[in-house]
């Protein structure tokens, strides 16, 4: 393993960078640039290596050679995609072709940065991969939330809550479910409390997640 | 039975066999010509009709027994075999019934009459049944020659070396794309020899003169359409007649094998030159590989180090590291241009003491073929007899054929008998020179200097390493190379290299 730890002040919540490359000197060289703007770096030198690693739940990339020894670059993002880690990639390549690259960029990836690179072009698409990733992981906790939620409801506040938010009024709901109107009322009123709903247009929101 | 001579000729040609004919032959009939086949059958009803009146009016067997014969060698000439052989019995049976119905046994004069006249019907039958068949294997023959002839695009011509006496096959006249029944003449010939080939015809008629025990040659022809055909002939002498050699030759269509063979050529060399530009291709790929890894390790190090520097703390141990790298990545880059070079030295050059000469001669046999491709003749003196130089034998060969091909190329655009290629060697002050020289357009004073740097080409897809390579081997030779030309008089390319004295030569044998 020669995942290098950083030694600089950097806060442990920064984002973190992955890097797979097989060249030593390349993988310290561009690690040495990431910390310097305050990421936190790990380094592998082979695809396998960078699997076995713990990978902390936090706003993280990869940065990784097509070309490597083992397992390829293309190989790991398809590795990524079965094993459903969404983990934004930065690809890099020595001498890639437009067929390599549109496979990458089809399958996900962020950038792909031709070698030799501006250090600026790979800061900027590292930036745009931790953005990408503190996105899908905030909608993510959204989603984990909303399901908590809905799993505190009682079996007939969500069916109340399903007839109301497509479309019924109490008077129908109470209809279909054989309640009286004043009960489909506190149903209603008691599953959008709980839903931490401020607004009906918040709770119909809330159902679409749900979904 | 008069016939007009042309009519005769014609029922002749309808009835020689030709494979182009392909339908069958009517079997009751005499020729495929409707006007013919009617002519033939009139005049025997007129002969048959004859035969009857006589009989019914004489009572002589003698002039009923001549219309038979008529008959009989009309039929012998038109009809098959089987239908002679039926005609033959049919008079030899009318003649004894007409003899038996007259009563002419009562006679002896007439009974020895009889007898005498179907003596020799049957004679004349018998003689004529005979030729019939040599005429039916004769022709038959002659079907078999002529379809071999055409399978094999190979013509027969007889000639004279006194240009008289031409004759040919068929096959020959088709080759020449003449009508076949057009009687050949020299002058025929010659029209459709390619202009430039005119002279390789001529001289077969002066070797047959000569009486040469076997002439061979091969030459272009120019259809009036501009079409080329090759040929290859092969000929050697008969007979002899009136003290003159009758030449039989085989004349053979050789164009289809010719462009196979010129289409293969060119695929040869494209398929080289593709060689040489997808390795090349390859080799900058893997080379932009090596060298970008350390590049792009040396500027992200670089880029580091500065952002390490600029932070309101400096890191200094992080830039030196940044600092370290950028310097074992910068020597990292020269080894890989290091790996290269050594790669390219691979192969070391083995010089040894040669003959200049000599190795010019055996170049020479490498490039016939390209020479010949670009129809180019080489004036070829060699006067540096004695002088040896060190060398790599084949890296010289190397030089000298790339000298000749661009000779080659450059005179492409000038006229065939123009293309002469001049190559000489000679001895100056202790160097050995050889010159290539030829007669194409010449290259313009301001491109002179920049000739023997690499990538410069004035070739449409040339790679422009031709000429370096020349000078890096001759550089490696401790020679010289260099060229002059006057535009539109060609261009010569010369080298010297130094002669090895009688102490070198002792030195490197060693």
């Amino acid at each position: 393993m020669t995942s290098l730890q950083s030694s600089s002040p950097v806060i442990d919540s920064a984002p973190i960078v992955y890097i797979v490359d097989d060249d030593a000197p390349l993988r310290q060289s561009l690690g040495s640039l990431l910390r310097s703007v305050g990421l936190q770096v790990h380094l592998f030198g082979s695809v396998a290596q960078f699997m076995n690693h713990p990978r902390p739940d936090q706003p993280s990339c990869l940065v990784l050679d097509v070309r490597l020894q083992g397992t390829s670059g293309l190989d790991c993002q398809r590795e990524l995609a079965a094993a459903n880690v969404q983990l934004p990639i930065v690809f890099m390549t020595g001498h890639g072709d437009i067929a390599m690259t549109v496979r990458a960029m089809k399958a996900g990836a962020v950038d792909f940065l031709a070698k030799p690179f501006r250090e600026q072009d790979l800061l900027d698409a590292v930036t745009a991969a931790h953005q990408q990733d503190r996105l899908r992981r905030e909608s993510e906790r959204g989603h984990q939330q909303v399901l908590g939620r809905y799993a505190t409801l009682t079996p007939r506040e969500q069916q109340v809550m399903a007839l109301a938010v497509s479309g019924l009024m109490n008077k129908q709901i109470a209809g279909e479910l054989g309640l009286s109107e004043i009960t489909v009322k506190i149903h209603r009123g008691q599953a959008m409390r709980k839903m931490c709903a401020r607004s009906f247009a918040d709770l119909l929101r809330m159902a679409q997640v749900l979904e | 039975m008069p016939l007009p001579s042309a009519v005769l000729k014609n029922v002749y040609d309808s009835l020689r066999y030709s494979p182009s004919q392909s339908g069958p032959r009517p079997s009751m009939g005499i020729s495929t010509h409707p006007l013919v086949n009617a002519l033939g059958w009139v005049v025997g009803l007129v002969v048959a009709c004859g035969i009857i009146i006589i009989n019914s009016e004489t009572h002589s067997d003698l002039a009923p027994t001549l219309l038979y014969i008529t008959l009989l060698l009309m039929a012998a000439n038109l009809f098959s075999i089987n239908l002679v052989i039926t005609v033959a019995l049919m008079c030899m049976c009318l003649l004894t019934a007409m003899f038996l119905y007259n009563g002419g046994y009562h006679r002896w004069e007439s009974t020895t009459g009889f007898f005498r006249c179907l003596t020799a019907l049957s004679a004349i039958a018998f003689l004529a049944l005979r030729s019939k068949q040599a005429s039916d294997s004769l022709r038959h023959n002659e079907a078999y020659l002529t379809g071999a002839q055409r399978l094999s695009q190979t013509g027969s011509v007889g000639f004279r070396g006194d240009r008289q006496a031409l004759s040919w096959s068929e096959e020959s006249a088709r080759i020449f794309e003449y009508p076949p029944s057009k009687t050949p003449t020299v002058s025929m010939m010659l029209e459709r020899t390619h202009p430039e080939d005119l002279e390789l015809a001529r001289g077969v008629f002066q070797q047959a003169a000569a009486g040469e025990p076997q002439i061979e040659v091969k030459l272009r022809l120019l259809m009036p359409d501009g079409r080329i055909k090759h040929i290859h002939m092969i000929a050697s002498p008969l007979l002899v007649q009136h003290g003159r050699f009758q030449y039989l030759g085989a004349l053979m269509d050789i164009t289809a094998s010719k462009q196979a063979e010129e289409a293969l050529f060119r695929a040869q060399s494209q398929l080289a030159h593709v060689t040489r530009l997808t390795s090349l291709g390859e080799m900058a790929a893997s080379i932009a590989h090596e060298v970008n890894q350390p590049l792009t390790a040396i500027t992200s190090s670089g880029e580091a180090c500065r952002r390490w520097l600029k932070r309101p703390e400096p890191d200094l141990g992080e830039a030196l590291d940044c600092l370290d790298r950028i310097v074992a990545n910068g020597c990292r880059a020269s080894e890989v241009i290091s790996g290269i070079r050594a790669l390219s030295r691979k192969c070391d050059p083995l010089r040894q003491p040669e003959r200049l000469d000599d190795i010019v001669r055996e170049t020479l046999n490498l490039v016939q073929q390209q020479l010949a491709h670009h129809r180019v003749r080489a004036k070829v003196d060699l006067a540096a007899t004695d002088s040896q130089v060190s060398a790599d034998r084949v890296q010289l060969q190397q030089v000298i054929i790339n000298l000749i091909i661009n000779a080659c190329h450059a005179m492409d655009g000038v006229k065939v008998h123009e293309r002469t290629l001049h190559i000489r060697t000679w001895t100056e002050n202790d160097e050995a020179l050889l010159e290539v020289t030829d007669h194409g357009t010449g290259i313009a004073p301001e491109v002179l200097p920049s000739l023997f740097n690499a990538f410069f080409t004035t070739k449409e897809n040339g790679l422009g390493m031709g000429l370096s390579i020349c000078r890096s081997i001759i550089d490696f030779h401790d020679g010289r190379i260099w060229a002059t030309s006057e535009a539109g008089q060609g261009t010569s390319f010369r080298f010297a290299l130094p002669q090895l004295t009688g102490t070198a030569l002792s030195g490197s044998g060693q």
